[in-house]
């Protein structure tokens, strides 16, 4: 198994404070990691500098044998690493079915010229199988025409990973995806996770800070405080350790 | 029925500026009033030199009357100048509106805005100063007409250029309506939906801006082209923010972002905000002490204010775009429900 | 070139500028959004005045303080009709532009159509004041000059006062900063909200009166809406120590050049409006945060106004 992301000893500064202080982490292909950590650990730091927001002042990012530190988000997008956000960055003026047709890469439709001359609807029909498996995979197929405000939170966390897998990730980068779900929502969407990682084979960095939710599919974990990974391993081992304690109690 | 196209191919302009890309252009104009003045000046030239007689912008009246005989004899050199003229002056506001979008293309909504209104503000006060090639205050009177070789004049002149900047008009909203009804369109709508994540997701929105700006600018442009031909003159007056506000005005009213829609709304306009306003004026009460166009534009601007308030999408809602992905999409919805 | 006429213009214009664009930068801070009826509400201001003056011979005084109401009523029909709505719909700022720009339309053809039905002939571009040479020094100082600066120097102080100094300018200072927090407080904003608007205003009322010496026309504050936002914009749009360096800079910068192009190349004096433009598109390009914003300025002065 290859290693889809390495990041190592990365510093981000924001005018004097270390939102991370020598960061490092990695990941397996097909792999499904937890990050969690108090608010203000750099958790969410963490996700904006692989996905290419704000630039490590120092350390590398390494995603395969290609160095993306220093890549703009969208070169970052191209080559396979989406990011979920917190509050879901939705079209409003484009339908379920829009936004996640949205993300396709290289659409021939997308350019002038094809458009003028119409050489795009072949390809578009492929798009569109490919965008209603995912939305059936998703449970999103029924509401598929749907304005992005006119269905519930949780569907609206789950198009936004329709429109991730649309883009053919190798890697995911979500942003507390459990963030405003209620308990039993939460069940559903660690199942649609897990699904999302056997059906596509993409490896996901989960970050969130409700820690309960994310035992039942990761693996492994690594706890943030301060800007840096205080513990790695196991998730109950993890949630025991000494430091990860403190890190909690001081909050 | 001149008007009629004229008012919706700029409302076409604007609505696919603002209502799809979310770009305000509130100097729409611009590009009507340099391709009008591109299409006097280039026409003029053309036929001039078919005529053989020394170039002059704007001509003297014996030129102009030595002009306007050759026109009335010669049906082939100015059906060469009209058709040339169109294909340069269709080019020139291309250019122009490439020029005009590179400044823009990294500013904020309300920075583009008054970025564009101050070039089309800026273009008037220059032309309106300036005599060669722009005739100063006073205007450009008399360019090529291609009816007069044609001999048609009075009513079958109004029903030629009706007829052909309906063509025009018709021309342009199917182009449009291709343009957005693709994945293409889809693009325009996240970048006024939400620019910074369409372009986390690869999409290159300043060539899109581009794009969609120098395709507004051709058609507001074609609007100049025709009404040069078809008015006969042409002044710095004639292109007054106020129109650019009328074509907002018909593109929000119509729906943003629906073509059809935008079609609407501009017959609503033109012939109940326009031809009945005259009608009023002239049988009901024609001692006015004011043009009654300054109620229509009261009363459109008290409208536009409402329609934001209450109503924002307009008569015309926006719909998902249909392409054959969505109608496999559909297809799929259906089956699953069954 | 003469440069008596030169510093003289400057100065008035840097007093026009800073007088006429204050009140944007003020809409910008409060209501984050750019209003384009500004121009309009000077517009309205100036005949305001002068159709009182010429008309029915008010005098002079009696006549500003009409500019003045007769602004504050403008900008409150801005508030009441569009921007108030709006924000309760939570409206995008985009949205409250364009609706600004409506506005700035009604009001501008109610202009038309009062000039129209009272005297077109006159009232359609006219000069009701003639500037009066008070003293003469080294430039001419005319009341025009002397207004002109005064205007601007006690907006200037006062508005800096009040922000700073008072409970009001506080509670202001807190619902431009961050609204939520500012309305859990107890900020009310039925209150402070139309205040903020009157002040307006007033500034827009006393750039009525001040164009009543240079001429106006139903067109005039529309037409300095384009060199007004280059003035905010270039100070930083929010900052109203931002617009009176800008105003400074932006109406020496535009006299000088205007009258040294007329004076030795021969340029018209119609051309003066391309000058602003430039200015705003380089401002845009290279500041586009504007002066006060801008790193140096950041750093000298810490006040954030």
């Amino acid at each position: 198994m290859k290693e889809v992301l390495k990041v190592i000893n990365v510093e981000v500064d924001f005018g004097g404070v270390k939102a991370l202080n020598g960061v490092s982490i990695k990941l397996k292909e097909g792999e499904m990691v937890g990050i969690i950590g108090p608010n203000g650990s750099g958790k969410s730091t963490l996700i904006n500098t692989i996905s290419g927001v704000f630039k490590p002042d120092k350390g590398e990012i390494w995603f395969y044998d290609q160095r993306i530190d220093k890549l703009r988000p969208e070169e970052i997008y191209k080559l396979g690493i989406v990011r979920s956000f917190q509050n879901p960055r939705l079209f409003k003026g484009l339908s379920v079915a829009e936004n996640t047709m949205f993300s396709r890469k290289n659409q021939a439709g997308e350019k002038l010229v094809n458009v003028l001359f119409g050489k795009w609807r072949k390809e578009d029909k492929e798009i569109g199988k490919q965008a209603s498996k995912i939305l059936r995979s998703l449970n999103l197929i029924g509401v598929s025409n749907n304005w992005p405000s006119d269905i519930s939170g949780g569907q609206m966390k789950l198009l936004e990973f329709s429109r991730a897998l649309m883009g053919e990730p190798k890697l995911l980068l979500l942003d507390e995806p459990y963030a405003g779900i209620s308990p039993s929502l939460a069940k559903e969407m660690s199942r649609t996770l897990s699904r999302i990682n056997e059906e596509y084979g993409v490896a996901m960095v989960i970050v969130e800070h409700r820690i309960e939710y994310l035992f039942d599919i990761v693996k492994r974990v690594y706890a943030m405080g301060y800007g840096k990974v205080i513990a790695e391993g196991e998730p109950d081992k993890v949630i025991n350790d000494k430091r990860v304690i403190e890190i909690y109690l001081g909050f | 029925m001149f008007y009629v196209s004229f008012y919706l191919l700029l409302s076409l302009a604007a609505n696919l500026q603002y209502g799809y890309t979310g770009q305000p252009n509130f100097g729409l104009i611009l590009y009507t009033a340099v391709a009008a003045y591109s299409a006097t000046d280039i026409a003029l030239s053309l036929e001039l030199m078919f005529a053989h007689l020394s170039i002059q912008l704007p001509p003297s009246y014996s030129l102009y009357y030595q002009l306007t005989v050759f026109q009335f004899y010669n049906l082939l050199p100015t059906v060469a100048s009209f058709v040339l003229t169109f294909i340069l002056s269709l080019i020139i506001s291309a250019i122009i509106g490439l020029l005009t979008v590179l400044p823009t293309l990294r500013l904020r909504e309300d920075y583009l805005a008054i970025t564009l209104l101050a070039f089309s503000e800026t273009f008037r006060v220059i032309a309106n100063s300036t005599t060669p090639i722009f005739g100063g205050a006073v205007g450009i009177r008399g360019t090529v007409d291609i009816t007069s070789p044609l001999h048609l004049i009075g009513y079958s002149r109004d029903l030629f250029y009706g007829f052909l900047s309906l063509g025009f008009l018709l021309l342009f909203y199917y182009l449009t309506s291709r343009i957005t009804n693709s994945p293409y369109g889809r693009v325009l709508k996240s970048i006024r939906d939400d620019e910074e994540t369409a372009r986390v997701f690869g999409k290159n929105i300043y060539s899109f801006k581009r794009q969609v700006m120098m395709l507004g600018a051709i058609i507001a442009g074609s609007a100049g082209i025709l009404q040069a031909f078809y008015i006969n003159f042409i002044s710095s007056d004639q292109f007054t923010p106020i129109l650019t506000f009328q074509a907002i005005f018909i593109a929000i009213l119509g729906g943003i972002a629906n073509n059809k829609g935008t079609l609407l709304a501009g017959l609503i306009y033109t012939i109940g905000g326009i031809e009945l306003p005259v009608y009023i004026q002239s049988y009901l009460r024609p001692n006015l002490p004011f043009p009654i166009d300054y109620l229509r534009y009261i009363i459109i601007a008290i409208a536009l204010v409402l329609i934001l308030i209450y109503r924002p999408k307009g008569i015309l809602p926006e719909k998902p775009i249909k392409t054959p992905a969505l109608e496999v999409i559909e297809n799929e919805r259906g089956s699953e429900s069954n | 070139m003469d440069f008596q006429a030169a510093i003289y213009q400057s100065l008035i214009q840097t007093s026009l500028l800073f007088t006429g664009g204050i009140g944007i930068v003020i809409a910008y801070k409060v209501f984050k959004f750019g209003n384009f009826a500004h121009g309009d509400y000077i517009t309205v201001g100036a005949y305001a005045m002068a159709i009182p003056l010429l008309k029915l011979h008010w005098n002079i005084y009696l006549s500003s303080l009409s500019s003045i109401f007769f602004s504050v009523l403008s900008c409150l029909l801005t508030y009441y009709f569009a921007v108030k709505p709006l924000i309760s719909r939570k409206a995008s700022a985009l949205f409250i532009m364009i609706a600004s720009l409506a506005v700035g339309i009604l009001l501008r053809f109610s202009v038309y159509i009062v000039v129209n039905v009272i005297d077109p002939y006159t009232l359609s571009s006219v000069i009701s004041l003639i500037p009066q040479i008070v003293f003469n020094s080294f430039i001419p100082v005319t009341d025009l000059l002397l207004t002109s600066l005064f205007f601007t120097l006690s907006l200037f102080i006062i508005l800096l006062i009040l922000l700073i100094k008072t409970k009001m300018g506080m509670e202001i200072k807190a619902l431009a900063d961050n609204r939520e927090l500012a309305l859990i407080s107890g900020v009310r904003p039925g209150i402070i909200e139309p205040i903020v608007w009157i002040i307006i205003g007033i500034t827009t009322g006393l750039e009525g009166i001040l164009l009543n010496y240079l001429g106006i026309s139903p067109e005039v504050g529309f037409t300095m809406l384009i060199s007004l936002f280059s003035a905010a914009i270039l100070g930083g749009v929010d900052s109203i120590i931002g617009i009176l360096i800008s105003s400074i800079l932006l109406g020496f910068i535009d006299k000088f050049t205007i009258l040294y192009l007329s004076s030795t190349y021969n340029v018209s004096l119609n051309y003066e409006p391309v000058i602003p433009l430039i200015a705003m598109i380089i401002a845009l390009i290279f500041f586009p945060r504007g002066i006060a914003n801008s790193k140096v300025i950041r750093k000298v002065m810490r006040v954030g106004v």
